[in-house]
Order: structure tokens, then C-alpha cells, then sequence
């Protein structure tokens, strides 16, 4: 892991940008959705989530991904496939907390959660990864 | 070496500017080995597989693909 200076606010930059780039696609699949009226526009709170707290999360998982690594050599990607733990049950919670509660089962919420592991360990191993290297942080293979 | 050597000499040491510091900051021979893994670097297997895998959830639980942008 090289040394330089502002390396955490490399990492949390790092992190950061993949969620805050594909906010676009967020907020235009609520906008059809809404718009088509098969989502309420007082869903529109529930955008609180991914658009303030994934992406902080994702760039603070990232700067602790950089400090654990400098100790010792970890897979990014399985990292990243730990994220959805922490993720998941904050966005049920702050969904119930907003008034929302996601309108779905517990067979629906396990897969969607699954599948969250899997996306985000693609996402950590190739994006994230690539990310870390184009702003000098990543060295381990 | 003569006087009009040695007044070349200090006119082309006050023209350019001196280098500060020469010395590596740091071993270049990780990054080098970054940048070659990085050219190497495909999708494994286990990839592939949690591709198949993903798919496999989503086609059983779409509505789980919809809350995954939930999570993104």
C-alpha cells in the first residue's frame, strides 16, 4: 500500500463515487416509476437513503478497507460483499422510520439482500478496486 | 579548462534551475507491480459464478432487483 498524503480522503473520494455516479439511474427509475404512478411522489422520502447514506457509507467502508490492508492483505471484493450487513438493515429501518416500510415479504428481502452481496462484491472487486489503483491507494493483488 | 570554461559553466548553472531533490520518495517497484497485475487482471471463475447467481435471484425475485437500487 503506498504512503502519500490525504490517503484517507483518497480512500473515502474512492468510495464515494460509484453510488453518487449511479444516483442518476436511482432517481430516474423513481421518476418513471412515480411518474407511471406505480410509486407514490411521498415515496420520494425513502431517496433519502441511497442518496445521503449509501454513499457515505461506501466511501467510510472504503477508508477502513485502506486502513485494514496496510496491516494486512484482504480481498477487496469480499469486503465489499460485507457491506450489505450494514446496509440492509439500516435502509428497513429507516424506511419503517420514514413511514414506508418496504411493502415486501421476508423470502423477497433475503433474496434482495443475496443479491446485494453478490452486486456489491462484482462492484468492490472491479470498480472500487480500479478506483483505489487510478488514485494511487490499492497495492495489494 | 580556462576562464571562459569556467564562465560557461556558472552561466549554464544559473540558468537552469537546480533540481531539488534527486532521491526516490518512495520504492517504485510495487506500483510497477500494480500496474502490471492490473493489465493481467480478468474476471475469475467465482465472478462468473456470483454473475450466474445474481441473475439466478433476480429472475426468481425481480422486486428484489428493484430494492437492490434501494441499496446502491
Amino acid at each position: 500500500m503506498l504512503e502519500g498524503p490525504h490517503r484517507y480522503l483518497r480512500a473515502y473520494l474512492a468510495g464515494v463515487a460509484f453510488p453518487t455516479a449511479f444516483l442518476v439511474v436511482i432517481l430516474s427509475v423513481f421518476a418513471v416509476l412515480a411518474s407511471t404512478g406505480r410509486v407514490s411522489w411521498s415515496a420520494a422520502a425513502l431517496l433519502i437513503f441511497p442518496m445521503a447514506v449509501v454513499p457515505n457509507l461506501w466511501g467510510l467502508w472504503n477508508v477502513a478497507y485502506v486502513a485494514l490492508s496496510k496491516r494486512r492483505a484482504a480481498d477487496i471484493g469480499l469486503f465489499g460483499a460485507l457491506l450489505p450487513s450494514v446496509i440492509a438493515p439500516l435502509g428497513y429501518l429507516t424506511a419503517k422510520a420514514l413511514g414506508h416500510p418496504l411493502p415486501y415479504g421476508w423470502e423477497t428481502l433475503t433474496a434482495a439482500f443475496a443479491l446485494a452481496v453478490l452486486v456489491y462484491y462484482l462492484v468492490w472487486k472491479h470498480v472500487v478496486r480500479y478506483l483505489n489503483e487510478s488514485l494511487e491507494l490499492e497495492m495489494t493483488p | 579548462m580556462n576562464a571562459k570554461d569556467d564562465e560557461l559553466g556558472q552561466l549554464l548553472r544559473s540558468a537552469i534551475r537546480p533540481v531539488p531533490d534527486v532521491e526516490l520518495s518512495q520504492d517504485l517497484w510495487p506500483r510497477m507491480l500494480t500496474r502490471m497485475h492490473r493489465t493481467g487482471r480478468l474476471w475469475s471463475s467465482w465472478d462468473w459464478a456470483a454473475v450466474a447467481a445474481g441473475g439466478t435471484v433476480a429472475a426468481a425475485f425481480p422486486e428484489a432487483f428493484s430494492l437492490l437500487f434501494y441499496a446502491l
